[in-house]
């Protein structure tokens, strides 16, 4: 098939690309930190790219923020102040502020280019969350910021690109970093992170930081949820600060649900919880296989 | 047909447009095979991240490394929560790959109806799954259309499943009223009939199409999913049509070796993302 139209190829490994049409060009530049792009496209909506490497789509980048979100939220009784670390293009607070639980939310993201690109090209994304008083906007080291607060939190959110060779990452995936997660964080506190492909091939790094987290937190539940525009199911970690927090049943996140008065979403919803922390056989021999990482032994991102 | 190794040349790239707007390429060592049949483009490549790759017009069937999600999930479900499982019929599947999961049931027979003899013998001299297949004596293949097989068989089935290639080409009429009731008349008391319905990012309104159809023939017909990385969208939706059969409940032992499919993933395979709730009934 002849194809003129402009095309950007995302190469998720040397040998399998995918090709997302531009049909309109919305950013294309450098801040101090990354590579940013953003184009729109027929079939996907606005999406974004960090290096290269895709964040998120408009068709279904809820999936992936009320995955990464809403799980740990419901897991604790009552969140009421919330660190988002990363976490760019404001859906992640977005999702966070729905709790009514919640009275302040903190993001620390140290693109602080980004996150103004992110609030004029992609307003969808944030529905003026940046605006909300209840947010305070950090722009900063996120590793430095959790080593010098002073402040507490009952819910820690780790919304980060993945920890490529000279990217920004390497040190936000550690079992150091994640120590410090736990100090900042009350006896009941949640830790979730997005931890990376959940594919078959190339699950080491999910494998990795589950095991990471099972030497800092009593409790430890991997899930997953299959994303369409990453193209392959995508991982995500809870680390559970005290030990007698139980799995909830549906009944008592539905419970939950209702007191904080949450709306209808477009992915999650109580029934479909227990569903997303079911795992596959492989999968569950990728966290036997994968390694504790450390600041002087990171995960590098292959590609 | 064409022959093998004709056009084999190094950084050969492979290209599925799912839509002009966003494709999936292939870059790739070698092409194996490339040929026309009756009925369709037949091509096979090798691929370092998912091995031996077959497309029919363009499109991928299967992948060596990721057949196990599609095929597990096609036939395990059906399988797996019937009492009595001495027949199969598998409609389409011409790669083997569904054909590989049904024998590792102790089933007496599975009749195989596949239209084109060029994917069976293409894709025995690539899959060597399918080979070994053939040398069960269980095993029958009937090269025929499925919609006619089913038009003149008395034959009475346990499970039927429908591995049919898109619903544009030679397995139109697998997607189709008539057809669903052709297979009804061939299924013994409790039977299940599994077909797979495509991307429920894709394909939503075929889904909620054929969940309409399938209201009106079955008392309560379910969806399921499973991922499936190299199809479009990266996941893929099931039916679960069967009057008698509770789907929630495994009574079968599974046999060992599954890559993905367990007793835990069937029941959450069961439950659906809120975008899809309105296409669906289950509960």
């Amino acid at each position: 098939m002849e194809k003129k139209a402009r095309y950007f190829y995302e190469e998720c490994s040397p040998n399998y690309i995918r090709g997302f049409k531009i049909d309109r060009l919305l950013y294309d530049g450098k801040t101090s930190y990354q590579h940013v792009k953003c184009i729109e496209n027929e079939m996907f909506g606005k999406i974004l790219f960090l290096d290269e490497k895709i964040q998120s789509a408009q068709i279904d980048e809820r999936i992936y923020h009320e995955t990464l979100v809403h799980p740990a939220m419901i897991t604790h009784p009552n969140p009421e102040k919330v660190l988002v670390v990363g976490g760019g293009e404001g859906a992640t607070i977005r999702e966070v502020l729905t709790h009514t639980t919640v009275t302040e939310v903190t993001m620390v993201d140290i693109d602080k280019d980004l996150v103004e690109i992110c609030r004029e090209h992609l307003p969808e994304w944030s529905e003026g969350a940046f605006d909300n008083p209840k947010t305070k906007l950090i722009f900063g080291d996120a590793r430095e910021y959790c080593f010098e607060t002073e402040e507490k939190f009952d819910v820690v959110i780790s919304d980060l690109t993945e920890p490529l060779e000279e990217g920004l990452s390497r040190n936000l995936f550690t079992r150091e970093f994640f120590a410090q997660i736990s100090e900042v964080l009350n006896d009941e506190g949640i830790f979730v992170l997005q931890a990376g492909s959940t594919d078959p091939y190339y699950n080491e790094f999910f494998g990795s930081c589950v095991k990471t987290l099972k030497g800092i937190f009593s409790g430890v539940r991997p899930f997953w949820a299959f994303m369409f525009s990453f193209g392959f199911p995508w991982g995500f970690v809870l680390g559970i600060q005290s030990e007698n927090q139980d799995h909830l049943t549906e009944t008592e996140i539905s419970a939950r649900w209702d007191e904080r008065g949450l709306p209808e979403l477009a992915f999650y919803r109580p029934g479909l919880h227990t569903a997303l922390f079911t795992l596959p056989v492989y999968l569950e021999k990728g966290i036997e296989r994968g390694r504790v990482l450390a600041d002087n032994k990171p995960y590098v991102w292959r590609i | 047909m064409g022959s093998d190794n004709q056009k084999n040349k190094l950084n050969w790239e492979i290209r599925e447009y799912h839509t002009e707007s966003f494709g999936i390429f292939f870059r790739s060592g070698s092409l194996l095979f490339s040929g026309n049949s009756p009925f369709q483009k037949i091509e096979v490549f090798a691929n370092d991240t998912f091995g031996k790759v077959l497309l029919l017009d363009g499109l991928v069937q299967t992948t060596e490394k990721d057949e196990f999600f599609y095929h597990e999930m096609l036939a395990h479900p059906a399988c797996a929560t019937q009492p009595s499982l001495d027949s199969v019929l598998i409609i389409g599947g011409g790669d083997g790959g569904t054909l590989k999961e049904v024998l590792r049931y102790p089933v007496k027979r599975v009749c195989h109806v596949e239209i084109d003899l060029d994917v069976i013998s293409v894709a025995t001299k690539y899959f060597p799954w399918l080979s070994e297949a053939q040398n069960d004596e269980r095993y029958e293949l009937y090269v025929e259309d499925g919609a006619e097989f089913l038009r003149r068989t008395e034959e009475m089935f346990d499970v039927v499943l429908v591995d049919s290639s898109e619903p544009i080409g030679p397995s139109a009429a697998l997607h189709e009223r008539p057809f669903y009731e052709s297979v009804m008349r061939c299924l013994n008391p409790g039977g299940v009939i599994v077909p797979q319905l495509g991307s429920p990012f894709y394909h939503l309104d075929f889904i909620n199409e054929c969940v309409s159809f399938f209201g009106e023939l079955f008392a309560e017909p379910k969806l399921y999913i499973g991922p499936a990385p190299t199809y479009p969208g990266g996941s893929w939706c099931y039916g679960f049509l069967s009057e008698g059969t509770d789907p929630f409940q495994v009574v079968r032992t599974l046999p060992p070796g599954l890559k993905y499919y367990t007793q835990d993933i069937h029941r959450a395979a069961f439950v659906l993302p809120a975008f899809m709730i309105d296409a669906t009934v289950n509960s």
